[in-house]
């Protein structure tokens, strides 16, 4: 008889989730799945909205990368206007991101992880939380708070609010930076390098303490994505798209993020709201391929700024090829949180980001707009397409979190058949089995939002039960 | 003035919530008002862990929300002293007493703290208040003002 675990919820996630676990007749492992339970619906509601309402709209999607949907969304109304950013508006927009890599790669290391860090896989879950590193770790805590608070500074300063600012609009962005603001943000950032270097000291002096985990957290070959620069550096705004394979080989190289459907499918799976995006040319589910930090890490051939590229070095060096344990997300993060303080230090120098002319006005001058950015937790896309009069008629996303959904079932997998024996799951199990997922850091509130196809599968039986027939859609 | 001499009034509430929006009326107000005085007004829909790195560098920190209670236009106002407990919530939000509690672990000090409440009538989905909390914003701000200033040398 076949025995199934349940983990729901999973804790310190962004959003709601469950874990399930099938054992053999044996008490086995013998599959596991990561379901999304949540559903949130924006590609179907928005039809009908006109398309300069959209980033403001997909704000809502998420209240920890708000900016990254404005983004990606404002990118995809620039190409529906066909319009060209002003530079400064340009430079605004990327700086807003960088504060958005700030506070949301903070809240994922130090609120939702440091607790298995510092802690330990081991300790009691009811201790094993923010509270216990306040209490163990208080100087962990506080940079923790602090260098997430810098981030939302950032992000305050330009758009004047945290959370859903609705400031970037399309064609640019609301309002040009004043001189106070920009000083503001300046006198912030050198506390943030300070930070982020202390915890990144910290941290990679202790990977031996996790020789488990690194071994385990969805360590597997896969392929990985993400946004290169013109100088196959490390991209959280434009550039192009970069597949390698689990080797390190180039597999598809310059492609123009409004060419994604040519390398990306979407499947769905009948026990989750998360879509399962795979590489086309693979077939699914074949094509797994891996986003975020670490896989960012991967595909480029370097961050571009001098510190982050000291630790991008270090970084490759833990593996001869790709670095496949996704349990160096955690580490990919600090590094990725140095490169945007480093490039925040660079924009905020450039006396061009206070010019006035932030924004380009039009009109719809296309039918279809497609917009790209990295998000913290990976690779965003929006897809609009719009009538004569600029309402949106179909809208398709496709979320960070969804990128890696194969990877994050896989991940599970692995993890349940490494720790459980014998249908014997001890708490330290279970916890590895949530801090799995939490490697990703998904934000599943961000990332359901197609309706309507799911898989349908008919079966005619007759009256003893015999399979008679059937049929799939 | 050094920034540890610093006042902070964090109001904080949802104004879309009717009289839970009274934090968001009083800020707007008392930030007009302490302009030129050294009172940073602080408005949040709640209260959430880095208020604690602007409470430790104040002397003085006075809390003003909406309270449920019988007489709609109440005011009240509580001395507060740091939570001996804090709970598991703090990751999403805090109470008062919690802030000056994370406060006091993260930066090893906390300030003098009041809390100054109205009791509300109406918690709907709507932007006004309810004419009782309405009625009752000239004494909070006089209030208010004698809080931080004992000796007034200017009206509201």
């Amino acid at each position: 008889m076949t025995k199934q675990i349940v983990i729901d919820p999973i804790h310190r996630i962004e959003g709601h989730g469950k874990i399930t676990i099938r054992l053999d007749k044996d008490g086995q492992v013998e599959d596991a799945a990561f379901h999304v339970t949540q559903f949130r619906g924006f590609e179907k509601f928005c039809e009908g909205r006109p398309y300069y309402e959209m980033p403001s709209l997909v704000e809502r999607i998420c209240g920890i990368c708000p900016i990254s949907h404005s983004l990606a969304s404002a990118k995809a109304c620039d190409a529906i206007e066909g319009v060209r950013i002003p530079a400064a508006g340009k430079k605004l927009r990327a700086l807003l991101n960088f504060g958005e890599f700030i506070q949301s790669h903070s809240l994922s290391f130090f609120h939702l992880t440091s607790p298995d860090l510092l802690l330990g896989f081991e300790s009691p879950p009811e201790k094993r939380n923010l509270l216990g590193v306040l209490e163990h770790h208080p100087q962990v805590a506080a940079d923790g708070i602090k260098l997430r608070s810098i981030g939302q500074k950032i992000i305050e300063c330009l758009a004047d609010k945290r959370i859903h600012p609705a400031w970037v609009v399309p064609g640019g962005v609301g309002t040009a930076l004043s001189k106070e603001n920009l000083d503001n943000i300046a006198g912030l950032l050198p506390e943030a390098k300070t930070i982020v270097l202390r915890t990144i000291d910290w941290f990679k002096t202790s990977f031996e303490k996790y020789r488990e985990e690194i071994k385990t957290f969805a360590n597997f070959p896969t392929m990985f994505m993400g946004l290169v620069n013109g100088s196959d550096n490390l991209e959280l705004y434009d550039g192009t798209l970069r597949y390698i394979d689990y080797q390190g080989n180039i597999v598809a190289n310059q492609v123009p993020p409004d060419r994604y459907m040519e390398y990306i499918g979407e499947a769905t799976e009948a026990n989750s709201y998360l879509k399962s995006p795979f590489f086309k040319p693979l077939g699914y589910p074949e094509g797994i391929y891996r986003v975020g930090p670490a896989a960012r890490l991967n595909v480029c051939n370097g961050c571009g700024t001098p510190l982050a590229d000291q630790e991008w070095a270090e970084f490759k060096g833990l593996e001869k090829g790709p670095v496949l344990s996704s349990f160096y997300n955690h580490y990919a993060r600090l590094i990725e949180i140095l490169f945007a303080v480093e490039k925040a230090e660079a924009l905020v120098a450039d006396e061009e980001i206070l010019n006035s002319k932030v924004r380009s006005h039009a009109q719809p001058n296309f039918s279809e707009g497609i917009g790209v950015v990295e998000a913290p937790r990976g690779t965003l896309f929006h897809h609009y397409r719009v009538d004569d009069n600029g309402l949106i008629t179909w809208a398709n996303m496709i979320v960070a979190t969804g990128n890696n959904n194969l990877a994050m079932n896989k991940g599970v997998l692995q993890v349940a058949k490494h720790f459980i024996r014998n249908e014997t799951i001890s708490e330290a199990t279970l916890t590895r089995l949530e801090a799995v997922i939490r490697a990703f850091d998904p934000c599943l509130s961000c990332s359901t939002h197609a309706l309507g196809n799911m898989p349908l599968h008919v079966q005619m039986l007759s009256a003893d039960g015999r399979l008679i027939n059937e049929a799939f859609r | 003035m050094e920034e540890e001499e610093k006042i902070h009034i964090i109001a904080y509430g949802n104004p879309l919530r009717q009289d839970d929006g009274v934090g968001w009326r009083a800020a707007q107000h008392l930030r007009e008002f302490f302009q030129d005085d050294p009172v940073e007004v602080i408005f949040r829909q709640q209260l959430t862990q880095d208020l604690a790195l602007a409470v430790s560098n104040s002397y003085h920190v006075i809390f003003i929300d909406s309270e449920f209670g019988n007489t709609p236009g109440t005011i009240t106002h509580r001395k507060l002293v740091p939570a001996r407990h804090l709970s598991s919530t703090i990751t999403h939000h805090l109470t008062p007493a919690e802030l000056l509690a994370l406060t006091g672990i993260l930066c090893g000090q906390v300030p003098r703290a009041d809390l100054v409440t109205i009791t509300g009538a109406a918690f709907d989905v709507n932007e006004f208040l309810s004419p009782p909390v309405e009625a009752a914003l000239p004494a909070l701000f006089k209030l208010i003002e004698g809080i931080v200033n004992p000796l007034p040398n200017k009206s509201i």
